[in-house]
């Protein structure tokens, strides 16, 4: 029976940053016949990193948040998430690489029957993880952005910044790999928004590729963090730092 | 009992927004022409077959009316027929219809009364076939020929004749059950299509959250079957009490293609599963709606 190396058994560290690293070579992104929205779009994140997305409206922010977490395909391009070729995937393959993405919308995308416990409890309940347990972890995430009294309550009663922490919160529950929010902190004051950043920064602590598109220059001065800049579909240096990451 | 793994596990959808109005009914009416057509069909192929079974075993011989003496006629049988019908494989037994009963059966077509003494009525000679035998009439008739000019009346001929509208009877029958069952699942097609369009950004949220299609599929596949079992339940049980209504109609009127229909158990029970196959039918179908629906989003 034949033995097997130490290196052969564990892996290392090397190793596990290329399986989580996100890739993006040459890509280009059109919807439908139309003319390319993205063009040329290369970078890599590695795991554990921090990144602002920042440009002008208009510029492609969302379209390259779509191809992050996985809701488009590139019209040309290599694309790795977690080191897989996302590009390529077989679509049923897809799911369980979503899963490890979390999300901030925008518009905050909650669903509107089910309690603010329930949203946040969602993608946990997808992973197929134990009711008593999403229940304690949930509860304990909704104290911790401000909304114990709000549990209950359905995303129509609530505020756009109560709504904002339940997407928020939501989006962090399952402790993705990967984090990408959309103009997290839009809705919610200053106070709030600090705190948000933080639980972001926590969550990057423990290894969470971070990615966050927004418009707000003092959030960039309060993290420090790579800059993608994109203008008219492509990267370019950034005007709030050295340059592109 | 609906086998868990049917069911939602989550409640991606309001309640009260699944599938519902007036689809059940819908439904019920599919599975009640459904269950007609079915039963039709069932009931005319056992019928026929039981008829025709019946009819080949027996056959008639007739002897002209200007070609024999009533009186002489039961000596001369015994005489020239009996050996021959003796030696014929398959006959069982034979009886010469007496004068009375040939009238009573004329009287059948010509009205009671209607039938005189004067009226030139052929002998006839009632054969019967043993099980499991079968007699062929043009043989039969060629040994016969020396006798009287006697003809030997086979329901072979007329009962070929008939099994033509029968089957193609049976065929339209199954024909209409298909039709009506593709018409059922357009529908459902369309109700499912419906909901998914209702709720398009609540599926993408989940869809876009790594829910696998299995998982999404359930939230509308088994709102769908339950109103197929209750539609079908309903159209079931509507079709019985409607045959069971014609079976009340037809009591004492046994003649004809539609005593065929009547008495047969067998196609009675056959329509019975049906709330399940509408069940099965909407489950699989509105199933296969979302997985083709959610292929289309990326």
């Amino acid at each position: 029976m034949s033995t097997l190396s130490a290196n052969a058994v564990t892996p290392t560290l090397e190793s596990v940053g290329q399986a989580n690293r996100v890739r993006f070579e040459n890509v280009g992104m059109r919807y439908g016949l139309g003319k390319e929205v993205l063009r040329n779009i290369t970078f890599q994140l590695e795991p554990g990193s921090f990144h602002f997305l920042t440009g002008p409206s208009g510029a492609g922010k969302t379209s390259l948040l779509k191809l992050l977490y996985l809701a488009h395909r590139p019209s040309r391009g290599i694309i790795e998430i977690f080191g897989q070729d996302a590009a390529n995937m077989a679509r049923r393959r897809l799911p369980a690489l979503r899963r490890r993405i979390g999300v901030v919308f925008q518009d905050f995308r909650l669903l509107d029957h089910l309690s603010a416990l329930e949203n946040v409890a969602l993608p946990l309940r997808l992973a197929g993880g134990k009711d008593a347990q999403i229940r304690d972890h949930v509860r304990e995430l909704l104290t911790w952005v401000g909304l114990a009294d709000r549990m209950d309550a359905t995303p129509p009663t609530l505020s756009g910044g109560e709504q904002q922490r339940v997407a928020i919160a939501r989006a962090v529950i399952g402790r993705p790999d990967m984090l990408i929010a959309d103009e997290p902190t839009g809705n919610v004051d200053p106070q709030m928004s600090r705190r948000l950043l933080h639980l972001f920064a926590e969550l990057n602590k423990i290894g969470t590729t971070v990615v966050i598109a927004t418009h707000e220059t003092g959030l960039l001065e309060r993290v420090s963090a790579n800059i993608l800049h994109l203008e008219d579909g492509e990267l370019v240096p950034s005007p709030y730092q050295g340059g592109v990451a | 009992m609906i086998l868990p793994i049917l069911k939602p596990q989550f409640n991606i959808l309001p309640d009260g927004a699944r599938a519902g109005g007036l689809l059940p009914v819908i439904i019920a009416v599919m599975m009640y022409m459904s269950a007609l057509s079915l039963f039709a069909a069932l009931s005319l192929q056992l019928g026929i077959g039981t008829w025709s079974r019946n009819l080949d075993r027996s056959f008639t011989i007739q002897i002209p009316a200007d070609a024999y003496d009533p009186g002489t006629l039961e000596d001369e049988i015994a005489k020239a027929l009996k050996p021959l019908l003796d030696t014929t494989t398959g006959v069982a037994s034979y009886e010469i219809l007496s004068t009375a009963d040939n009238k009573a059966l004329l009287e059948t077509w010509l009205g009671k009364g209607n039938v005189t003494d004067d009226l030139p009525v052929p002998a006839l000679i009632d054969v019967k076939v043993s099980d499991g035998s079968a007699i062929d009439a043009a043989t039969l008739e060629a040994a016969l020929k020396t006798f009287k000019d006697a003809r030997v009346d086979g329901a072979g001929t007329w009962l070929s004749q008939l099994r033509r509208p029968a089957l193609a009877l049976i065929a339209n029958a199954y024909f209409i059950l298909a039709v009506v069952l593709i018409a059922a699942v357009a529908v459902v097609v369309f109700g499912t299509r419906a909901q998914l369009a209702a709720h398009r950004p609540t599926i993408q949220i989940v869809h876009h959250m790594g829910a696998e299609d299995t998982v999404i599929a359930k939230e509308f596949q088994y709102s769908f079957m339950r109103l197929g079992l209750i539609g079908g339940a309903a159209g079931t049980v509507g079709a019985l009490l409607t045959l069971v209504v014609l079976g009340m109609t037809l009591d004492g009127n046994e003649d004809g293609l539609l005593s065929i229909m009547r008495s047969t158990g067998w196609a009675m029970a056959a329509i019975l599963p049906l709330p399940v196959l509408a069940a099965i039918l909407t489950l699989i179908t509105a199933r296969m709606t979302v997985f083709h629906a959610l292929r289309q989003i990326p």
